[in-house]
C-alpha cells in the first residue's frame, strides 16, 4: 500500500463524510491528515497486512465517532492511534476497536474509554486507573459487563460473563533461551508491590485476568537474594492441586497474595500465578 | 529585577521542580501517558493546551508572583523541613529563628490563594495599614476582573449599611404597581455575582444586616421581597481590624463559624522601605500589572476543586487527627449521663468553665490538652481542616496530604474556632503565657503535643478501636452469629479494659461512645439474625 492509497482510499472518503463540518474544521482535519499520512507509513502501518484493520478504523469507525466532534478531531483520532499502537498484534488492536465500537464514547470520555479498553485489551498497568473509571462510570461498566464494579477488586474477575479466572498466568519462560529473564528471577515484596529480580534488572510485575506486564525499575540498589526456604513439602502439595507444575520444579518462594499465589522457581525462569480459588490452589 | 518595576514576569522554570520519586511508575499509568504518548503524538488542539499550565502550577506561578513583585515583605512563617532546620536563638526569651531546608511559605499570601482554589472563606485580621484589603483585591484579580472592577465591587462595612445597600433595591416601578410581592424585580448588588467577593471590615456591619449576609456567605443566595438571587460559587475575602469583637458591631457567632481560614497580616519590615519608596517616587501599583496567564477561568477553577477533592488523606493522618479532635469537646462534669458530657452541654446551660474546672480534681489539667480550650470543634471547621490541608498538599503539587501540611495548616483554622481558656495551668506557665496572644503559636503547640502523646501509646501501630471500626466498616453482610457475638463480646472487653485501665480523657471518651455506637450496630444485627 502506498501514501496515494492511503489519500485516495482512507483520507479522501473520511473527509468527504465531514462536509457539513465549518470549513476551518474540515481544513484542520484535512492538513492534519496529510501528517498523520506520513506517520502511518513511517511507522509501517501502510502495509498490506494492516489494510483491513485501516479501513475499519478510517471508513467505519471515524465517520461515526467524530461526525459530532468536528473541533477535536486531530486530537481523537490521534489518542486512539496513540492506544493501537501498544498492540504489538493485528488481532489485539482488531480486539481493542470492536469494543470501542461497542462504546463509542464522548471527546470528554475518550481518554478513559481507551484506557479501559487498553486494559482490558491486556495492559495490566492501567489496572487501578481503569478501575477508577469504570466505579465512576457505571453505564460504561454495564456495556462492557461489568455490572459489578466490586468484583474487579479481585484481579481474576472478568466480567459477568467469563467470571473468574481459575487457570495460571506465566511469565518469562522454562528455559533461559529466548525467555523473558536473562537469570533466575526471584520476588521482592516492598510497599505492597510484587518487585522482580532477575541479575541486574527489577521490574514491577502488575499481573490480573486480562494480562501481564513488567514494568522497568531503576537498578540503583543492589538488592539481595533471600535464603532458600525448604519448600518441598509444599511443591508436593501444589503438584497434587495444580496441573500446571511440572514434574522436577522446584519451588523457590511463594508469595501469598489476597486473591493469588505467586511463585518463583529453582529450576526454571519463569513466574507462576496461581489464582486462588476458596482457600486451595 | 526589583530596579525595573514594570518587568513584572511569571515564573517561566517550574516554581517547585519535582524529584524522580518511588511514586514515578505507578504515576506514569494515566490516561495522558497511554493517548499522548506515542507515534501519533499530541496533534493540533493538544498542543495548545500543552502550552498552558496545569491548574497547581498556575497557583505556585501566582504565588510567587504576588511575593516576588505585589507584596515587599512577606514572612515565611509556613515552614517545611527536608532535614532539621539551623535554628538561631535570640535574646532572653530564647525566641528561635530557624533557616527552613525546604520550600517555605507566607501565610498571608499562601492561604488567601488556597482560599481563592477551594472557594472558600478567609478572613485577614490585623491593625490599619498592613495590606488587608491589598490582599484581597489581588485575590480578585486572579478571578480575571481588572482592578477598577474589583475595587467597585468590594464591600465597604460601616455602621450605616442597611439590607438594601448589601443586597440591592426594588425597582420603584414595580414596587408601585405590583399586585403582588413576586412581581417586584430586584436590582441586585454586582458585586452578588463576582467570584471573588471581598467586605472590607465586615465588623462594622450592623447586626440586623450581617444575618442577611449570613445568608449570602453561608448559603450562597440574597433573598428579598421574596425573591431569591442565586450567587455563583466564590471565594471570600473579609477584613476586619480586631478579631475580639471590637469593632463597631459585634460579629454574630454564625457568622464567625462560617469563616474557613483566619490570616493575620503582619507588621511591614522597615528594612524595605527603599522599595515602598521607589513605588511612591514612580506612583507604580502591581495590581495593574498582574498578569493575564494569571487569571482562573470558571473551567480551571472547577478542575482545581476536582483536583484537591483527589488528594488522599492517608488513612494514618485521619486517624492522628480524630485523636486530636476528641481531646477538646469532652467535659466530664458537664452532664450526668455519658453522650452529655462536653463543653457545649454546660455552655448551653451557661455554666460557667472555672466552676466546673473545681471539680475536675481527677485530671492532670497541665498534661491534659482539652483544658487549654473552652469548646470543641464543629463539624465545619473539620471540614474546613481536610479541604485546606489537601489544597496546600495540592499547592505543593503532592497526591497525598502529609503530616506536616495538617501541621501547617491546623493554627489558621482553628485560629477563630478553638477558644483559649486563659485561667488553664499551661497559660499561668511563664514559658508559656506568649500563647496567650500568639494564638498560632499555641495551635501548633497543640497539635504537637497531641502527636507525641498519640506516638507515646503506640497508637499508630495498634489501635483496637480503629481495627473493630473497619471490621464494621467493611459491612454486616455474611457475618454470622457466631461472629456477631464474639465482635460484641470483644466490644465488652475493650470498653472494660478502657473503663478500669485509664482515667476518663476526651480520647476514652470518644473511644467508648464509638464502642457503643458498634455495640447497638452488632446487637440490633444479631436480633434480626435471630429472628429470621
Amino acid at each position: 500500500m502506498t501514501p496515494q492509497w492511503y489519500e485516495t482510499e482512507l483520507l479522501k472518503p473520511l473527509l468527504a463524510s465531514f462536509k457539513h463540518w465549518p470549513t476551518e474544521d474540515q481544513e484542520q482535519l484535512a492538513q492534519y491528515g496529510q501528517t498523520l499520512g506520513e506517520t502511518l507509513l513511517q511507522y509501517g502501518w501502510l502495509q498490506s497486512e494492516q489494510q483491513a484493520l485501516l479501513q475499519q478504523i478510517f471508513l467505519t469507525i471515524l465517520p461515526r465517532w467524530l461526525a459530532s466532534h468536528p473541533e477535536q478531531a486531530p486530537s481523537l483520532i490521534s489518542q486512539l492511534l496513540n492506544t493501537l499502537a501498544r498492540f504489538p498484534t493485528i488481532t489485539s488492536k482488531q480486539n481493542l476497536l470492536q469494543r470501542f465500537e461497542q462504546c463509542l464514547p464522548t471527546a470528554e470520555n475518550t481518554g478513559n474509554t481507551l484506557l479501559v479498553l487498553s486494559w482490558l485489551n491486556g495492559l495490566a498497568q492501567y489496572r487501578t486507573t481503569a478501575i477508577e473509571v469504570l466505579q465512576q462510570q457505571p453505564e460504561l461498566a454495564a456495556t462492557l459487563g461489568f455490572s459489578s464494579t466490586q468484583a474487579l477488586h479481585n484481579p481474576w474477575w472478568q466480567g459477568d460473563q467469563l467470571q473468574l479466572k481459575t487457570t495460571p498466568v506465566e511469565v518469562g519462560s522454562m528455559s533461559w533461551l529466548g525467555g523473558r529473564f536473562d537469570d533466575l528471577p526471584w520476588i521482592e515484596y516492598s510497599n505492597e508491590q510484587v518487585i522482580i529480580n532477575a541479575g541486574a534488572r527489577r521490574w514491577q510485575l502488575f499481573v490480573d485476568a486480562f494480562g501481564t506486564h513488567l514494568h522497568p525499575l531503576p537498578t540503583t540498589e543492589l538488592h539481595e537474594q533471600p535464603c532458600d526456604d525448604d519448600l518441598s513439602q509444599f511443591t508436593l502439595q501444589l503438584i497434587q492441586f495444580n496441573r500446571y507444575l511440572r514434574a522436577g520444579d522446584r519451588v523457590k518462594q511463594v508469595l501469598e497474595l489476597p486473591h493469588s499465589y505467586l511463585l518463583s522457581f529453582k529450576t526454571s525462569y519463569r513466574l507462576l500465578i496461581i489464582p486462588k480459588q476458596g482457600n486451595r490452589l | 529585577m526589583k530596579n525595573d518595576p514594570f518587568n513584572f514576569r511569571i515564573s517561566s522554570s517550574p516554581t517547585r521542580p519535582k524529584r524522580h520519586n518511588r511514586d514515578k511508575a505507578q504515576q506514569e499509568f494515566d490516561v495522558a501517558d497511554l493517548v499522548n504518548d506515542g507515534p501519533f503524538g499530541q496533534p493540533l488542539a493538544g498542543d495548545e493546551t500543552e502550552q498552558q499550565s496545569p491548574p497547581d502550577e498556575k497557583l505556585r506561578q501566582a504565588y510567587f508572583w504576588i511575593v516576588n513583585y505585589a507584596v515587599i515583605s512577606p514572612y515565611y512563617d509556613i515552614e517545611y523541613n527536608t532535614h532539621t532546620p539551623q535554628p538561631f536563638t535570640f535574646g532572653g526569651s530564647r525566641a528561635e529563628l530557624r533557616l527552613p531546608t525546604d520550600q517555605s511559605y507566607s501565610s498571608f499570601i499562601l492561604l488567601p490563594l488556597l482560599t481563592f482554589a477551594t472557594q472558600r472563606k478567609c478572613l485577614f485580621i490585623g491593625g490599619p495599614g498592613r495590606g488587608k484589603t491589598a490582599s484581597a483585591l489581588l485575590m480578585g484579580l486572579l478571578a480575571g476582573d481588572d482592578s477598577k472592577t474589583v475595587r467597585r465591587n468590594m464591600l465597604h462595612g460601616h455602621p450605616q449599611m442597611t439590607v438594601a445597600d448589601l443586597l440591592g433595591n426594588p425597582l420603584p416601578k414595580d414596587l408601585m404597581q405590583a399586585e403582588d410581592e413576586a412581581d417586584i424585580r430586584i436590582s441586585w448588588r454586582s458585586w452578588l455575582k463576582q467570584r471573588v467577593k471581598i467586605i472590607d471590615e465586615y465588623n462594622r456591619i450592623p447586626t440586623r444586616t450581617q444575618s442577611a449576609l449570613l445568608s449570602v456567605l453561608g448559603d450562597n443566595y440574597a433573598e428579598m421581597f421574596n425573591q431569591i438571587y442565586e450567587c455563583p460559587p466564590a471565594a471570600w475575602y473579609l477584613t476586619a481590624n480586631d478579631d475580639q469583637g471590637g469593632g463597631t458591631y459585634p460579629v454574630i457567632e454564625a457568622l464567625k463559624d462560617r469563616i474557613d481560614v483566619v490570616v493575620q497580616a503582619l507588621t511591614f519590615n522597615p528594612r524595605f522601605l527603599d522599595e515602598l519608596l521607589m513605588r511612591v517616587e514612580q506612583n507604580i501599583d502591581p495590581t495593574g500589572f498582574f498578569p493575564e496567564d494569571l487569571h482562573f477561568s470558571t473551567a480551571e477553577m472547577e478542575q482545581m476543586q476536582a483536583e484537591i477533592k483527589a488528594i488522599k488523606l492517608p488513612d494514618t493522618l485521619r486517624r492522628r487527627l480524630e485523636y486530636f479532635v476528641s481531646q477538646f469537646e469532652f467535659s466530664e462534669f458537664s452532664g450526668d449521663s455519658f453522650e452529655y458530657q462536653s463543653k457545649d452541654t454546660s455552655r448551653l446551660a451557661g455554666v460557667p468553665r472555672h466552676f466546673l474546672a473545681q471539680l475536675e480534681s481527677g485530671r492532670d489539667r497541665l498534661a491534659d490538652l482539652g483544658c487549654q480550650t473552652t469548646n470543641g470543634l464543629s463539624v465545619r471547621s473539620l471540614m474546613s481542616l481536610i479541604i485546606y490541608a489537601k489544597a496546600l498538599a495540592y499547592f505543593r503539587g503532592n497526591s497525598a496530604v502529609s503530616l506536616e501540611d495538617i501541621t501547617q495548616i491546623i493554627p489558621f483554622v482553628l485560629h477563630s474556632h478553638l477558644h483559649q481558656d486563659p485561667d488553664a495551668p499551661l497559660f499561668a506557665d511563664t514559658d508559656y503565657k506568649t500563647f496567650l496572644s500568639d494564638k498560632i503559636g499555641w495551635l501548633r503547640y497543640l497539635f504537637k503535643e497531641s502527636n507525641l502523646a498519640f506516638d507515646l501509646q503506640g497508637l499508630n501501630n495498634h489501635d483496637s478501636v480503629a481495627e473493630l471500626k473497619a471490621q464494621l466498616d467493611q459491612g454486616l453482610e455474611q457475618v454470622s452469629e457466631r461472629e456477631c457475638q464474639a465482635r460484641l463480646q470483644k466490644i465488652e472487653q475493650l470498653l472494660t479494659s478502657l473503663s478500669q485501665s485509664n482515667k476518663l480523657s476526651g480520647v476514652i471518651h470518644s473511644d467508648a461512645l464509638t464502642l457503643k455506637y458498634m455495640h447497638q450496630r452488632y446487637s440490633n444485627y444479631l436480633r434480626w439474625l435471630q429472628s429470621r
